[in-house]
């Protein structure tokens, strides 16, 4: 009884908010209240249904069935393990928060009717794409989920927009593209596709090889690994700010996601090692990492900072796949975890200084901090996270992937994951130090931010505050579930069932 | 276990092991305290200094709650829940020393810093900013192990650039922030350090771990580099020491005293742990394990006189007494390092000569530098004058200012009955042994360079109070408007400091013994060298000697210094470690990193464009071929319409035309079904008819047989008729040609038709025989005149038809 419970939620924490989406839809017509009302719930109680696997999962079940087989082999399943359920958690918890974010965020902006039934639209192809039991379905909400975000990138419909959206619909359909072939690759050499064989590829061959590349086009695209992020820092940017947390938060994880699920589940750990690819994983990871921070220091726009820094960031995730040892692996899905709260605490903030100042030019930024304490403030713990400074989860993510890399004998990484970390300092420790210290001085000279200039409002404030929080205590505090999660998440991908 | 037998000499008990929350107690209050003071001192602005001077009485006291524990064993404590990875206070006798002179330094700063701070800006700011800093600086004292060591290391990072931009003018900024990324650029450092250790050994505890190093593939010499270039940022160590001039020129005097009196104590603490513990074996039996202490203790004594006599030289140049205090601190920092340096170098010989030299020093530095600091701020109140040129006179004006400077000077000098002396006599004698033990001319050299070094401070020092205090300060002659009255309370401090640097001085064994010998326990020092420093003659001729020599070279060297004010001379800017060597290096890196990374995003980027321009192009192409297929397309379909339309028509026409035809065709044949029908009856009819028309023609035949029969017969009857008729007519003719003759004659015309007529009657009669015209017969009709008749039968039969159909 209790087991059908629970073999129910993935399915419904998929079809939710797809079936509330179209009630949005309808509903935005009559009442904006509403309309934002619906969208909250929908996703606190997707967020709830998710966590309500927690304990299921932690005992070490997998939830995994088959809904209906198109072929036989090929089907669409459902498959909830412990690295499934650490990523949809993560996202739904950081969805709910956005998601309060937005109603006050697009109170301001046009096209709310459009906006919040894609925003949960979106949540449920997430969510579809971390349930999925296999890559044939994975794929389904994988198109789905980057052909509907699309919707969000444009939002803005400035010129600026549409040209980055652009971009952004070629690259992605581009990936989808090679992510097909990959799965029929697959199909091909293992005649399944599903998650739960264990290993579908034992043995590396050209057409392995074929099919690990072309996974590595479809999910790294969509992670935005060099050399394929060109259009990650186009389009974040211009994506309203909630949805630009999500972007980088959230969605680029579904291609880490992926990634780690190839790495696991298609291969396994000796073949890739046999075959070498980790190598080829390594070195992209090490020039995304260094080319995202260097390139994050030039830029002069708040969110296209952040935005590749997500570059950068997501190269220590791509790093923690590459070294392929259980102790990185550790390190990488806690940093999934950390890159979420800190990424989208970072973008929040960013969104309520643009929302009440509409100032992106981090020279305008002058003593930002004395008018938005509560909201600068909580930049300045995630940025330090990001930095990697002790006791913000960052370090603890930073710490677990460099002792990672130091097991797996290369200690030149840990030199990168340090370089990075420096320059991610160099960049936003002057942002932060202008915001709370530089402003008297500036504004004799007519710059920086006027005196009118307030805290936002409650409903953003409060989300940002809880993400900012969440980057302190997923750090310091006892009984750290999120790296718990990851502990398990590790264990089970290299031991199997604990 | 012989470090046991030494901790029975020296007669403590350290096997205790205390649990007890103390320690966390001594961090976390001025951290709540600091944060609590953010939160309302708005409210509270003028008692905020009290409430910081306050927490800061409370922190030592905690602090010194910590000493009966500590005398009985190593006080620990953990939090293995948080962080993951687990926090960990460890409190042996060396923590201790450090957090006493970090706390009591902070004390007397934060007293002094009440009325100190009436002359700057954001006091309130200041206040929770130091008191943040004190709680993260005895953090990293008191912690057990480097993570957590790290965590707090970190935290001082950024409050102590906290502190140095609490001027917030344009100068502050800069120094912060650049104060600020070396510390982050050196954390990073030690956290690389941190990394390779644990790594290597498992775990990060401060404890001897060379045994298990010794084991593993990575080499000590990179670990140990990387923790003296993270904890040497800290502390100033030479070619790191960049950022302090900045940051002490930046900022308040009560910030530097914290900064030069305590914060960079925590970077030598952090150096002593890990030359001097980590780096070493946990016993004295596996002594080829201090091979790597030892050479790495030659490199750091040298690392240590260089940073000694560069710093001297640098203060004696500047013209700045907060810049000359800064360049001081660093040539203070030297001498420890290099006492600890000689102390490695030394292990299994004198080590414990050259460690409590500089554990000594550090404290003695703490005593008289944040004293001369707290100087330099009464200078400022009085004034508001940093430059020596500007200053003068104040000798007359503040003698006990000018006594407490000159107690300072004659301890940083290392005048024998001052603590500065104490602590030179252990590492000069800790240079000695090593030249004594090892020989060799280096390190004689090395003894040489010490005793210059302590000359060149007694140099700037004199520069110092010849400037200030000496001469009559009216040079500018506007310095004493703005002079303000000094409170008593910025005294207070000095006293307490002043007290403690006499009663080092005098009473040296106690402090030796009871402070920093005690502290040797955790150590893996020989105990021989534990005993000769007990009940060390510090009053010895030798030791007084050097100090004479030091005082007659620092004489020596001044007199001409000064007299042509050699030390006035800059350096050109591009002699200067940071221009030479830092600026461009850094200045490369990021060019290389960021251009670099730049144009290679750009280039990706540009390559996407371009592939998707190129394939733009291509699709044109491929469109030009579209379309001119299409061109084509279209007008061979044109053409090919116009063809099908007209075939159409043609069809049309053809379907037509055979519509017709067959219409026509059907038509027919139903016509000539008809007609067949009437063909066949009209045979059958003439069948019939033939039929009858042959029984006719029998009957005819058989009639006209007779008829021929009888035309015979009669015909022979005619013959002899005609005949007769023929005599008669040849009779006739005779009569009538005789007649003729006459008639002829008379009637020629007449008789010729006659003749004519009669003629041609009996000729056709004769060629027919039996023909009549009037009667049907068969002889008559002839095939043509059959086909004929059936012909127009038809006609007319057609004719007939169509009449009919219509």
């Amino acid at each position: 009884m209790e087991s059908a419970i629970f073999n129910f939620l993935p399915i419904w924490v998929v079809m939710f908010p797809f079936f509330m989406s179209m009630i949005i839809l309808i509903i935005s017509k009559r009442s904006e209240k509403l309309r934002d009302g619906l969208s909250v719930a929908t996703a606190v109680v997707t967020f709830l249904s998710v966590a309500a696997m927690y304990p299921f999962i932690i005992s070490g079940e997998i939830i995994s069935y088959t809904i209906f087989d198109i072929l036989p082999g090929l089907g669409i399943t459902v498959r909830v393990d412990i690295l499934s359920f650490s990523l949809a958690a993560i996202a739904s918890f950081v969805w709910m928060l956005v998601s309060i974010y937005s109603i006050d965020y697009m109170s301001h902006e046009h096209g709310g009717d459009r906006y919040f039934p894609i925003f949960i639209f979106t949540l449920g192809s997430t969510l579809g794409i971390f349930m999925a039991g296999d890559f044939f379905t994975l794929f389904i909400f994988f198109e789905l989920m980057s052909l509907i975000s699309y919707v969000l990138v444009i939002h803005e419909e400035t010129k600026e927009a549409l040209r980055a959206g652009y971009k952004y619909l070629i690259m992605t359909i581009i990936g989808g593209l090679a992510l097909f072939f990959a799965i029929i690759l697959t199909f091909e050499l293992a005649g399944s596709v599903s998650l739960n064989e264990g290993t579908l590829i034992h043995a590396p061959s050209t057409l392995a090889f074929f099919a690990f590349l072309s996974f590595l086009v479809g999910f790294g695209m969509k992670a935005g690994m060099f050399p394929l992020h060109v259009w990650l820092p186009d389009a974040h940017p211009v994506a309203p700010s909630p949805a630009s947390a999500l972007l980088s938060g959230i969605m680029l994880k579904t291609g880490a996601y992926g990634l780690i699920r190839v790495v696991f589940h298609v291969f396994n750990v000796s073949v890739v090692k046999e075959a070498g690819w980790d190598v080829l994983l390594g070195v992209l990871a090490v020039i995304t990492i260094l080319l995202g921070s260097a390139v994050a220091l030039t830029q002069l726009d708040l969110k296209r900072r952040l935005a590749y820094s997500s570059v950068g960031q997501m190269g220590y995730i791509i790093l923690g796949i590459a070294l392929l040892n259980e102790k990185a692996m550790v390190g990488d899905v806690f940093h999934i975890f950390s890159h979420a709260l800190m990424k989208s605490t970072l973008f929040l903030a960013a969104g309520a200084i643009i929302w009440k100042t509409g100032l992106r030019n981090i020279n305008d930024l002058h003593g930002i901090g004395k008018k938005m304490p509560v909201t600068m403030g909580a930049f300045t713990l995630a940025a330090l996270a990001m930095i990697g400074i002790p006791p913000l989860n960052g370090f603890l993510s930073k710490w677990t992937l460099g002792l990672g890399a130091l097991e797996a004998g290369a200690p030149f990484y840990v030199v990168v994951l340090l370089i990075s970390s420096l320059l991610n300092g160099l960049y936003y420790l002057p942002i932060i130090i202008a915001a709370f210290f530089g402003g008297e001085h500036e504004e004799e000279h007519g710059e920086g931010v006027k005196v009118k200039i307030s805290e936002a409002s409650l409903k953003m404030i409060i989300p940002i505050a809880i993400l900012a929080l969440s980057c302190f205590a997923f750090g310091l505090m006892p009984n750290n579930i999120a790296f718990e999660l990851s502990v398990k998440a590790a264990s089970f991908l290299f031991n199997g069932l604990p | 276990m012989l470090s046991a037998a030494s901790e029975v000499m020296i007669g403590k008990e350290i096997s205790a092991l205390i649990i007890s929350w103390r320690p966390v107690a001594v961090v976390l209050f001025p951290i709540l305290a600091s944060i609590l003071l953010f939160l309302v001192g708005s409210k509270l602005k003028k008692v905020a200094g009290l409430i910081a001077s306050a927490a800061g009485m409370i922190t030592f006291l905690l602090v010194l709650s910590l000493y009966p524990l500590v005398k009985q064993g190593i006080i620990e404590y953990r939090y293995s829940e948080l962080m993951s990875m687990g926090l960990f206070f460890r409190v042996d006798y060396l923590s201790f020393i450090f957090a006493f002179l970090v706390s009591f330094c902070w004390m007397g700063v934060l007293i002094y810093a009440v009325s100190y701070m009436k002359i700057e800006e954001r006091p309130l700011q200041y206040f929770s900013f130091a008191l943040l800093t004190l709680g993260s600086c005895l953090g990293v004292v008191l912690t057990g192990d480097l993570i957590s060591l790290f965590l707090f290391f970190e935290l001082m990072t950024f409050s102590s650039s906290l502190l140095v931009i609490v001027r917030m003018d344009r100068e502050a900024m800069s120094a912060g922030i650049f104060t600020l990324y070396m510390g982050v650029a050196g954390g990073l450092v030690l956290l690389f350090g941190i990394f390779l250790l644990y790594s290597a050994v498992g775990t990060v505890e401060l404890k001897p771990l060379m045994d298990l190093l010794a084991k593993s593939e990575i080499s000590p010499a990179l670990i140990f580099t990387c923790f003296f270039i993270g904890f040497g940022i800290k502390a100033g160590v030479v070619p790191l020491h960049l950022w302090m001039p900045r940051a002490y020129a930046a900022s308040p005097a009560v910030v530097n005293a914290l900064s030069s009196g305590a914060m960079i104590k925590a970077g030598i603490y952090g150096i002593i742990r890990i030359l001097m513990l980590v780096l070493t074996p946990t016993s004295l039996e596996t002594g080829e394990l201090f091979s790597f202490a030892i050479s790495t203790g030659y490199v750091v004594m040298w690392m240590g006189l260089l940073t000694m006599v560069v710093g001297a030289v640098m203060a004696l140049m500047q013209g700045n007494i907060l810049r000359l205090l800064a360049y001081s601190s660093i040539s203070q920092v030297g001498y420890i390092i290099t006492g600890l340096g000689a102390g490695a170098y030394l292990f299994g010989a004198e080590e414990a000569m050259g460690y409590s030299g500089a554990v000594l020093h550090a404290f003695n530095h703490t005593l008289y530098k944040t004293a001369f600091f707290l100087i330099v701020g009464i200078i400022v109140y009085k004034t508001g004058e940093l430059e020596i040129k500007k200053l003068g006179g104040l000798g007359r004006k503040m003698p006990l200012l000018t006594a407490f400077f000159i107690l300072c000077v004659l301890a940083i000098a290392g005048i024998p009955g001052f603590n500065g002396y104490i602590s030179k006599t252990l590492i000069h004698d800790a240079l000695l042994e090593a030249h004594h033990h090892f020989g060799g001319f280096h390190l004689y050299f090395a003894e040489k360079v010490f005793m210059l070094g302590s000359a060149l401070t007694l140099c700037y020092y004199m520069k110092f109070f010849q400037g200030v205090f000496l001469g009559t300060g009216q040079e500018q002659g506007s310095g004493e408007k703005q002079e303000r009255h000094v409170p008593w309370l910025l005294y207070l401090p000095l006293f307490v400091f002043a007290l403690f640097i006499l009663a080092v001085g005098i009473y040296p064994n106690f402090f030796v013994e009871e402070f920093v010998l005690a502290s040797t326990n955790v150590f893996t020092f020989e105990p021989y060298s534990i005993k000769h420093i007990m009940g060390f003659r510090f009053f010895d001729s030798h030791p007084v000697e050097a100090s004479i020599q030091v005082l007659l070279l620092g004489l020596a060297l001044y007199l001409p210094l000064n007299k042509w004010k050699l030390y006035d001379r800059k350096f050109p800017s591009w002699m200067s470690i940071e221009n030479l060597i830092f600026a461009p290096a850094a200045r490369i890196i990021f060019k290389l990193l960021c251009r670099f990374g730049v144009s290679m995003d750009g280039s990706v980027n540009n390559f996407y464009l371009g592939l998707g321009g190129s394939f733009l192009t291509f699709c044109r192409y491929v469109g030009y071929f579209d379309s001119g297929l299409d061109n084509f397309y279209e007008t061979s379909s044109h053409s090919a319409l116009d063809i099908a339309k007209k075939t159409k028509r043609f069809d049309d026409a053809l379907n037509a035309a055979y519509e017709k035809t067959s219409h026509s065709a059907r038509d027919l044949a139903d016509r000539t079904t008809r007609f067949d029908g009437a063909l066949n009856k009209a045979y059958e009819k003439t069948g019939d008819t033939a039929r009858r028309m042959a029984d006719r023609t029998t009957k005819f035949d058989e009639a006209l047989d007779k008829t021929y029969e009888n035309t015979g017969k009669a015909a022979m009857r005619l013959a002899g008729k005609t005949e007769q008729l023929d005599r008669a007519l040849d009779q006739g003719y005779e009569k009538a040609g005789t007649s003729t003759k006459d008639f002829i004659e008379k009637r020629v015309k007449g008789e010729g038709e006659r003749q004519t007529e009669d003629f041609g009657t009996p000729q056709k009669k004769a060629s027919r025989p039996g023909y009549n015209p009037s009667e049907w017969n068969i002889r008559n009709i002839n095939f043509d005149s059959l086909l004929l008749a059936l012909m127009l039968g038809l006609v007319i039969f057609i004719l007939f038809y169509f009449v009919r159909d219509l």
